[in-house]
């Protein structure tokens, strides 16, 4: 019993040949979802105030998100948009809100928005200069992670910004970004964040008028990406589980703490890479499912290959923990072309 | 005879007092600045002075200036106890180079003072009369057209002109403005227009803050009012949440406020509180053994629990302590963590989480994986705490206007 392993999800979709479905009917959102499911793979989870409300979604053809938001705009109710769209076992989270548009591109498997615009003029003790910052987030199918947190990395390029007059907002190469006291694209909506299957960059362009926008603003994201596959561990110290890119073994399990309800315990593990230089965040994304459906954020360290798993507070240890192990790793491009980009101003 | 000299000064200081007190309500902001400062010079024989006018005059705006006058005053003497006298020069030049100048403040002032960038031998003409070391600071940078950083090594003064944002000086300290952003943000279903204000207080070198950054925000300041010149209200909430700072300078305690884009210009006016320790203490607590307990004057500090681990290490310890209105939350008068091993080994922490009370708390410290096997955890405790509340009003902050 030192070796335990067991793939749960054997099917991966191919990142090149990006999974599509046809969806032409009226039906309730439930049976739109579960076809979208059905045909991609891609794992669904759906919090509605009206199950069963019929809705009619013509598509052809369309990708994991086109499916989606084609449901969710004919509903005009749910929503899946927001920092984080998904849980740490990668099923895209709908919820009861109101549907809201914004500019938005296919990219392949991936969805490409544009879902904020700030200007700063500024006077400082550390200077007067004024910039633009477009933010563009970048989503991932649910089988594909894109942000460094599952493993990936998101590389954003600006190739090309001309403002509403045509002039090229793109600021010099190797510009600095303006020093400031405070950073306003530090707080929570305007700054670059990851999640799960999420990233999000606030590209700064030079000062434009917002209200009229950009004729263009075209790039690429480019993407290492891989896919996840489920793998079960008993959390008991010396189990381990060899998967495609190393073997992760429990070192540890200790308890850290009790409450009325339950027990926490804290389980150390040591990921042995087949590739030494390889990182663990490449290796493991940053979620554990307790195998009952609960997952949990993992606190992944960016160095060393050694990290702990609190789970808990629970009434007994669970018999299997889930983790999420990365192979196939490649480098793919998310290319976009946004024109006449503007915001409505609320 | 000496009584007539002593009588006739009396006379001349309260004439003074009262052409200063009338000064305070012209209409132009550099008369009200100077006559403010004038009777901060003049100190506690002013009050009297004061005190009448504080209950005769009819204009709002000016009894508030008396009466931040009536607080500023007798601070004075307090923090003159506490921290020493505040850094002061009276020096004069005219057409000197600013190397020149900057030897001959650097002394009195008890600062090296650098030049990194500007002409040593660019002339400059200064005057400056019972002034502090920010005044001090201040005329220099402005009569030769550059700015200063203070820096943990010093002074030092570099190219470039800071924004002309109103400045009230307090002693040891300088209340202004460091930065002003007009922000225009959209979104779908969210858009606002928005100015971000940064007050900041910058305090002598010799004084420690009791509570460390991110707690200030709470405490520093506490603004009354953002008003247009009209006296229009134009405070406001940003859509993104209050968000945190994240450039700071050192010796300087700053804060942020929103404010409408309504206006080309704002005043702010509130309260500056600020609490610097008086007393640091060093507490050591043994890892292992019988008594893990340390007592400072009335508080009472146990380890217990230390948890080694291959990630993280973590110390856990309680406290009991006697209450002390204002003072900062008891784990925020923790500082400087340390464990400690033979041959003098250590490794510095941070906290982690915990729980308190204004008597009582349990807080835990995280600290790298150890090479060592600790002996020791021992940290700095604030045992006496000096609040410190100065009025303010900051008026003509000039707020920036898009330009293409």
């Amino acid at each position: 019993m030192n070796l335990i392993a067991e793939l749960l999800v054997a099917a991966l979709a191919s990142l090149q040949d990006s999974p599509t479905v046809t969806l032409d009917q009226s039906a309730p959102v439930e049976t739109h979802l579960a076809e979208i499911q059905r045909a991609t793979g891609g794992k669904i989870k759906v919090h509605l105030d009206e199950p069963g409300k019929a809705v009619t979604v013509k598509v052809k053809d369309a990708s994991f998100f086109q499916a989606l938001d084609a449901v969710c705009r004919a509903h005009g109710g749910v929503t899946y948009f927001g920092r984080t769209f998904a849980g740490p076992d990668g099923a895209v989270d709908l919820r009861p809100e109101p549907w809201v548009e914004y500019p938005v591109q296919y990219s392949g498997p991936f969805r490409l928005t544009v879902s904020e615009m700030v200007r700063v003029d500024q006077q400082s003790s550390v200077g007067s200069r004024a910039w633009t910052r477009v933010m563009l987030l970048v989503f991932g199918p649910p089988w594909i992670g894109v942000s460094e947190e599952s493993g990936a990395k998101a590389d954003f390029q600006v190739l090309e910004a001309k403002d509403a007059e045509g002039r090229d907002v793109l600021p010099p190469a190797n510009d600095a970004d303006p020093e400031e006291r405070v950073r306003v694209a530090a707080y929570p909506d305007m700054a670059n964040y990851e999640s799960s299957n999420s990233a999000r960059k606030a590209l700064r362009l030079r000062a434009f008028d917002i209200d009229r926008g950009l004729s263009i603003l075209k790039g690429k994201v480019v993407l290492k990406v891989a896919e996840a596959g489920d793998v079960s561990l008993a959390p008991k110290a010396g189990e381990s589980v060899a998967g495609d890119s190393g073997t992760l073994k429990i070192d540890t399990v200790s308890e850290h703490s009790k409450s009325i309800d339950g027990t926490t315990w804290r389980i150390q593990l040591t990921f042995s890479p087949k590739d030494p230089k390889r990182k663990l965040r490449s290796l493991v994304e940053d979620g554990v499912g307790d195998g009952n459906g609960t997952w949990r954020e993992l606190r992944l360290p960016k160095q060393g290959l050694t990290f702990e798993a609190v789970i808990g507070p629970l009434p007994q240890l669970p018999t299997a923990l889930i983790f999420r192990v990365r192979k196939g790793e490649r480098s793919v491009e998310a290319p976009f072309e946004f024109r006449n980009l503007t915001l409505k101003k609320g | 005879m000496a009584t007539i000299v002593l009588l006739a000064a009396a006379i001349l200081l309260q004439d003074d007092v009262s052409r200063q007190i009338e000064r305070l309500k012209s209409d132009a902001i550099d008369e009200r600045e100077s006559a403010i400062r004038e009777l901060e010079a003049i100190g506690s024989a002013a009050l009297p002075a004061l005190q009448k006018e504080a209950a005769a005059v009819q204009d709002l705006e000016t009894r508030y200036r008396i009466q931040a006058l009536l607080k500023s005053i007798p601070r004075r003497e307090a923090l003159a106890k506490v921290f020493g006298a505040t850094k002061r020069v009276t020096y004069s030049a005219r057409e000197a180079p600013l190397r020149e100048v900057l030897d001959a403040l650097g002394k009195p002032l008890g600062e090296t003072l650098r030049l990194e960038g500007p002409d040593a031998g660019s002339k400059l003409t200064i005057e400056l009369k019972n002034a502090t070391l920010w005044e001090a600071l201040d005329g220099v940078a402005r009569a030769a057209k550059i700015r200063y950083e203070y820096r943990k090594d010093g002074v030092v003064f570099l190219q470039g002109q800071e924004p002309a944002f109103p400045v009230r000086y307090s002693e040891q300290f300088r209340i202004s403005v460091v930065e002003v952003k007009r922000i225009q943000y959209r979104k779908p279903g969210s858009s606002e227009d928005l100015v971000l204000v940064v007050p900041e207080i910058e305090y002598q070198r010799n004084m420690n803050p009791a509570e460390k950054y991110g707690a200030f925000r709470s405490s520093v300041f506490e603004i009354e009012q953002i008003v247009d010149p009209q006296g229009n209200n134009l405070r406001s909430r940003a859509p993104w949440g209050p968000g945190s700072l994240s450039s700071r300078r050192p010796f300087g305690i700053q804060e942020f406020y929103y404010a409408k884009a309504d206006s080309k210009t704002l005043t702010i006016q509130g309260v500056a509180k600020a609490k610097f320790s008086k007393l640091d203490q060093e507490v050591v607590l043994p890892i292992e053994g019988e008594v893990r307990e340390a007592k400072v004057g009335d508080a009472t500090f146990t380890l217990s629990g230390y948890t080694p681990g291959a990630t993280r290490s973590t110390v856990t310890i309680q406290g009991k302590i006697p209450s002390t209105p204002g003072a900062p939350d008891p784990p925020l008068r923790v500082k400087k963590m340390m464990l400690l091993g033979p041959d003098n080994q250590r490794v510095t922490g941070q906290g982690d989480r915990g729980s308190f009370s204004s008597t009582e708390f349990t807080y835990t410290y995280e600290f790298p994986p150890l090479k060592f096997k600790p002996e020791k955890f021992v940290f700095e405790w604030t045992a006496e705490i000096f609040s410190i509340d100065m009025p303010f009003r900051l008026e003509g902050i000039p707020v920036p206007q898009p330009q293409d």
